[in-house]
Formats: structure tokens, sequence, C-alpha cells
């Protein structure tokens, strides 16, 4: 039996269309490698820049935590008051705001001196009824 | 002819009326800053400081 003389041009037609396809992805996969490294980038400047607001946070609380720890009364209220800023900002964690708690237990020890019911070491009433174990 | 010495500083009892408005401002921002920090980390806060807190400045 003999062979078809098309035979041979369809191949080279086929392999020339494999190489078309190759080459048109070429642009594309261009595109998704910039796109990757654009995104790499992003992220690494996102978290840079939250590494950075972390960072100006914590300097704005230690210098607030000062503050409230002074003798002037007029500089621990100012302290205080930012304090309250910084805890409710989404960089203060859980630790960090555990740290800032420290500021409101000098003023309000003395309440608690004060205050006949309510002393250290006993349980306070809260708002809902609820006992809170100090 | 007398002369009068001014010496700036105001009666006893303004000065430690001031200072205890001072000191009631500090437990208000106390109170104020408890509040904020037992809502974050999600603890009960005793209702006298609630009350506290919620006076004005």
């Amino acid at each position: 039996m003999r062979v078809a003389p098309a035979a041979a041009p369809r191949r080279a037609i086929a392999e020339e269309q494999w190489w078309d396809i190759v080459g048109s992805l070429g642009p594309v996969a261009t595109l998704l490698a910039a796109s990757v490294a654009a995104l790499l980038a992003w992220r690494t400047l996102a978290q840079r820049r939250q590494a950075d607001q972390r960072s100006q946070w914590w300097a704005r609380t230690q210098w607030a935590l000062d503050a409230a720890m002074s003798e002037d009364p007029a500089r621990r209220e100012v302290g205080l008051g930012v304090l309250e800023l910084l805890a409710s900002s989404d960089l203060a964690g859980d630790e960090e705001v555990e740290i800032i708690s420290i500021a409101w237990a000098g003023p309000l020890a003395d309440r608690w001196h004060v205050d006949d019911d309510v002393s250290f070491g006993h349980n306070e009433e809260t708002s809902n009824g609820s006992e809170v174990e100090r | 002819m007398s002369t009068a010495i001014h010496t700036g500083r105001k009666p006893k009892h303004a000065s430690s009326r001031a200072d205890s408005r001072q000191e009631e401002r500090i437990r208000i921002r106390a109170a104020r800053l408890r509040v904020t920090t037992d809502k974050k980390l999600g603890r009960q806060t005793p209702a006298w400081v609630e009350e506290l807190a919620k006076q004005k400045l």
C-alpha cells in the first residue's frame, strides 16, 4: 500500500500549528508572570506598611503610657485620652490592650478604696447584673 | 503709701477645687479607657465604671 502524498505536508502543518499555539501563549505567560510579580510586590509593600504602622502605634503607646503615669495631672489626662484612642485601633492586639489596661488601674484604684462596697479582691457588679471577679 | 504685692497665686480653696476637678477628669478618662479595653478583650465592665465613663468631662 502506498502512502498518500498529502500526509507529509499535513504533519508539517500540524507542527506549525503547535508552534503557533505556543507562540500565541507567550504574551499571556508574560502577563501572568507580571501579574504574579505585581501581586507579590503589593503584598510585601502592604506587610511593610502594616509593620511601619504598628511600629508607630507602639511608639505613640509608649509615649501615652509614660504620660498616663506622669505626676502632672494635665499630662495624665492627655495620656489616658490618647490611650483610649490607641486601644480602639485595629493595630492593637489582645496583648497590647492588656498592656494598655495597666494605665486605668491607678486612677480607678482610688475610687475602689473610696467606695465602701467596692474594693480590691471583691466582686464587682456589672451593668447587666452579673459579677466580675477581680 | 502701701505697696500691693501681686504673687499671681490663686486662693487656696480655688486651687484645691481645680485639683479635685482635674482628678475627677482623670478618673473619667480612666473609666472610658477601661470600657474600651474591656470591650476589646471581651470582658464585662463593672456598672460603676460605665456610669463614671458616661459623665461629662
